[in-house]
């Protein structure tokens, strides 16, 4: 927030050169940039698997999320929307573990960063352990399957096929749901890189912690893109 | 680094005194996030279990209730809303594109879903596409 308490300078000033524009710093807004571009990749895949569920769900034989999505851990019992409830609790836990790291970043308080910072990694890998969960039991399927006019039966989802309905169902799933948790994969990576350099004093040294700051921007925006992946693919 | 480093006025040194944390908005904002998610997946449950056929309402509603998630998380967490109305700006232009594209494709799905019902031949598409 070091940006609030600057000066204003003259419009000439701003543009000709020496300062950064905006009276933000050139990482900050460039990852800005990078996380808009990000955004329209997401929001592109999301719109798509919109409009090829509008395709096949009049006339073809697009899934029900409810009836797909609904197993839970250690449980027998068929309960749509709880686990990917719990995702979403773990992931905007994590956002706020975050955002106590960079608010204690801002105090120079290194304990405190290092602490949220640590947090911010489990709940990062807990969301990752479960998404890998929920691969599994997709991918493995109901018990019963489904029974196909040559005799077999298909049991689970692939790229190719797919148990509940349409294989695109599938692929969709695996491309926007495998795309959102590379991008929590690496924003674990850089937090683990932030939680080294923390503890190496590297950003008392440099006299500020902007750093945790941008890979916090990162890691809001993974939380972000989750929030609407929780809507268009579960809860509608 | 001297340009970069222009921006924070007040460079720490090591062994100043540190600050109080100021944390109660973060914990408020948690709470509305919390309470957001704790209705849309209510409503979606009531739905659900109830079978109450409210599809054609609850998804504007999921929407806006995800916007409105959408809004704290960038406004507040990202402290959108503390940079210049003009940088703003320029992230809110890049992101009109999208409803431009969310047209094009509601228009294209509801096209294909038109063919699907007239030449119900196209439907041959099977569950298994290759075995």
């Amino acid at each position: 927030m070091a940006h609030s308490t600057a000066e204003p300078v003259s419009a000439k000033a701003a543009w000709g050169g020496g300062v950064a524009p905006y009276n933000i710093s050139w990482g900050k807004m460039m990852m800005w940039f990078f996380l808009v571009s990000d955004a329209l990749t997401f929001s592109s895949l999301l719109i798509y698997y919109g409009a090829s569920r509008n395709t096949y769900r009049v006339a073809g034989n697009w899934p029900d999320p409810d009836t797909v999505f609904n197993h839970f851990p250690f449980i027998e019992a068929h309960v749509p929307l709880a686990f990917v409830s719990l995702m979403t609790f773990i992931l905007i836990m994590s956002s706020v573990t975050m955002v106590l790291a960079v608010e204690a970043g801002h105090r120079f308080d290194k304990k405190k960063v290092i602490f949220w910072l640590v947090l911010t990694i489990i709940g990062g890998l807990m969301f990752l352990g479960s998404q890998a969960y929920e691969w599994t039991a997709f991918i493995t399927g109901t018990h019963d399957g489904r029974p196909l006019p040559d005799g077999s039966v298909l049991r689970g989802a692939g790229l190719t096929q797919n148990e509940y309905g349409h294989p695109l169902f599938a692929q969709l799933f695996f491309f926007i749901t495998g795309f959102h948790g590379s991008h929590v994969f690496s924003g674990v990576v850089l937090n683990v890189i932030t939680l080294i350099m923390t503890i190496r004093g590297v950003f008392e040294r440099r006299g500020h912690y902007e750093f945790v700051e941008k890979v916090g921007l990162y890691w809001h925006f993974v939380d972000l893109v989750w929030v609407f992946v929780f809507t268009f693919f579960y809860l509608i | 680094m001297e340009l970069y480093d222009s921006y924070h006025q007040h460079l720490h040194k090591v062994g100043d005194p540190i600050a109080p944390p100021k944390t109660r908005w973060i914990w408020v904002v948690f709470w509305y996030l919390l309470a957001v998610t704790i209705v849309e997946v209510g409503l979606a449950s009531v739905n659900y279990y109830g079978k109450m056929g409210w599809d054609l309402w609850l998804k504007p509603t999921f929407i806006l209730l995800t916007l409105l998630k959408a809004y704290y998380i960038i406004f507040s967490y990202m402290h959108l809303k503390d940079e210049r109305k003009n940088f703003k700006l320029t992230l809110g232009f890049l992101i009109i594109i999208l409803g431009y594209f969310i047209m094009l494709m509601m228009i294209e799905g509801y096209y294909q879903t038109q063919v699907r019902m007239i030449f119900p031949d196209f439907l041959k598409q099977t569950i298994v596409t290759h075995h």
